[in-house]
């Protein structure tokens, strides 16, 4: 399902290693992320949080430094990289249909086949999203089509799940209970988390490790 | 059949133009001057292309028509990249062979099969390929116009399914096949109002000037094909290779969002 993932998984243990990453003017220290945990990434707005995600699946490339992914460089090989490293970024977008023909797309867009009806409410379960799976996306409401968008993304199982600012559409219980669900899910099943984040209760409860990006000193 | 006009009486057709004037005027429509100029300009450029359609048909010559029609290729690439600013060097090159090839490759068939004449006679080549190239670019540049905005309007399909690791060009595919369905439909749906609501411009002008309206209405038709067959094939390869020049080889999109809503707006 995910080419080549056999080879990646004997080069590396940790998930992300960076060194020496400038990008857009932003210097960034070397930052490792380790498998198979929880990291948040927290910083003040304009420090480059979600860029640095999106060096991580190299839809941006870095001015200077590498990014490693378990190991290797694959800066040459985005399509693997995002694949086993999928980013579920800011902006929601759905397709104009139903939830189980928003998943069907996705996938068959990642070239995954199909996925049944009783995985696809596991699913949206987790992420505390609607589960009638007829459901039009379009009259869904924005907090809705977050979680749904959410767990389409959940649903790869890739080695690796980012998430930027998953909860900003999300009330507080809301929010805490998806985070939750999501972390429990990744913990069983080996996938490493990396949430970009502000909400500093969601930060203080789920992180295993914090990677803080500064701006003002906050004490971490 | 005398059908020469009077240059007297033909001056009397600008008269016309005061009502425009008079509308403008009325409803503080600040392009009196522009309907002025574009007036002159289309004035002293269809003299200026009748003075040198006369010599190019009194001294027939391959040359004279190769270069007509490739100069008529060249300006129609001009027209079209010049409201599409946001194209890259590559994709600007591939419009500009999609217009000449289609065009060309459509101009030869006409003229030799289904005319069974001669390609370099001026007096086909020049005012077919004028027709077919002219509708290639219109279609060209609604296709582009189509494309970009679908890319603007897009930008949050592409960003979610480039992060699940789509390939650019099945992300982008969708939106190419839209412009080119767009681009398509007007030459099409012209051809349903044939006969009762238009009576074409060829057909018309070939009517006046003294041919059997049966005759004018089969180079009618073949125009008609013809015309769609160039803005279909023109559109399909220059957005199909086109396309391609925006992502690079480690899949990121390499034009700028911006640049296109830009271009469109002065557009």
């Amino acid at each position: 399902m995910t080419p080549g993932s056999d080879d990646i998984a004997k080069c590396g243990d940790d998930a992300f290693v960076t060194k020496g990453l400038v990008s857009r003017n932003i210097s960034y220290p070397d930052i490792t992320v380790q498998s198979s945990r929880t990291t948040f990434i927290v910083g003040e707005s304009g420090t480059g949080k979600t860029t640095l995600l999106k060096l991580f699946n190299q839809t941006e490339t870095q001015t200077s430094g590498t990014v490693l992914f378990f190991g290797s460089d694959l800066s040459g090989k985005t399509m693997e990289l995002r694949r086993n490293a999928i980013l579920c970024g800011q902006n929601v977008f759905l397709f104009n249909d139903t939830i189980r023909e928003n998943f069907n797309e996705f996938r068959k867009y990642a070239d995954h086949s199909c996925m049944d009806d009783h995985d696809i409410i596991k699913f949206l379960r987790i992420c505390c999203a609607p589960e009638d799976l007829d459901k039009q996306c379009k009259n869904m409401s924005g907090g809705e089509r977050a979680r749904v968008f959410l767990a389409v993304h959940l649903s790869f199982m890739p080695r690796v799940m980012m998430l930027d600012e998953p909860t900003s559409a999300l009330d507080h219980d809301t929010a805490n209970a998806v985070i939750g669900n999501i972390k429990t899910y990744c913990v069983e099943n080996g996938i490493t988390l990396i949430v970009v984040s502000h909400d500093r209760g969601i930060v203080d409860t789920f992180a295993d490790h914090i990677v803080d990006l500064g701006g003002k000193k906050n004490g971490r | 059949m005398d059908v020469e006009l009077d240059l007297i009486n033909f001056a009397f057709i600008y008269v016309l133009l005061l009502i425009i004037i008079a509308v403008m005027r009325r409803s503080r429509i600040d392009q009196t001057k522009t309907l002025v100029v574009a007036c002159l300009r289309m004035t002293v450029q269809l003299v200026l292309a009748g003075l040198l359609l006369t010599f190019v048909f009194d001294n027939p010559s391959p040359w004279f028509t190769s270069v007509y029609v490739l100069v008529m290729v060249l300006f129609a690439s001009y027209l079209v990249i010049s409201k599409n600013r946001w194209l890259n060097r590559k994709f600007k090159t591939y419009v500009i062979l999609a217009i000449g090839s289609s065009g060309i490759s459509v101009l030869l068939y006409f003229i030799l099969i289904v005319m069974n004449a001669d390609v370099f006679n001026p007096q086909y080549a020049i005012p077919l390929a004028g027709m077919i190239v002219g509708n290639s670019m219109t279609g060209m540049t609604l296709g582009l116009r189509s494309f970009g905005s679908e890319l603007t309007n897009n930008s949050d399909q592409m960003e979610a399914l480039l992060n699940i690791g789509a390939e650019p060009r099945k992300i982008m595919n969708p939106f190419v096949n839209k412009a080119v369905e767009f681009a398509m439909m007007p030459t099409i749906t012209s051809m349903l109002g044939m006969g009762i609501i238009s009576l074409p411009g060829m057909m018309t002008g070939q009517i006046l000037a003294g041919t059997e309206p049966t005759a004018a209405v089969l180079y009618q038709i073949a125009i008609l094909i013809a015309i769609s067959v160039a803005v279909c094939m023109t559109v399909f390869i220059a957005l199909n290779l086109g396309y391609k020049t925006l992502y690079n080889e480690r899949n990121q999109m390499t034009f700028s969002l911006s640049d296109i809503a830009d271009g469109q707006k002065k557009k």
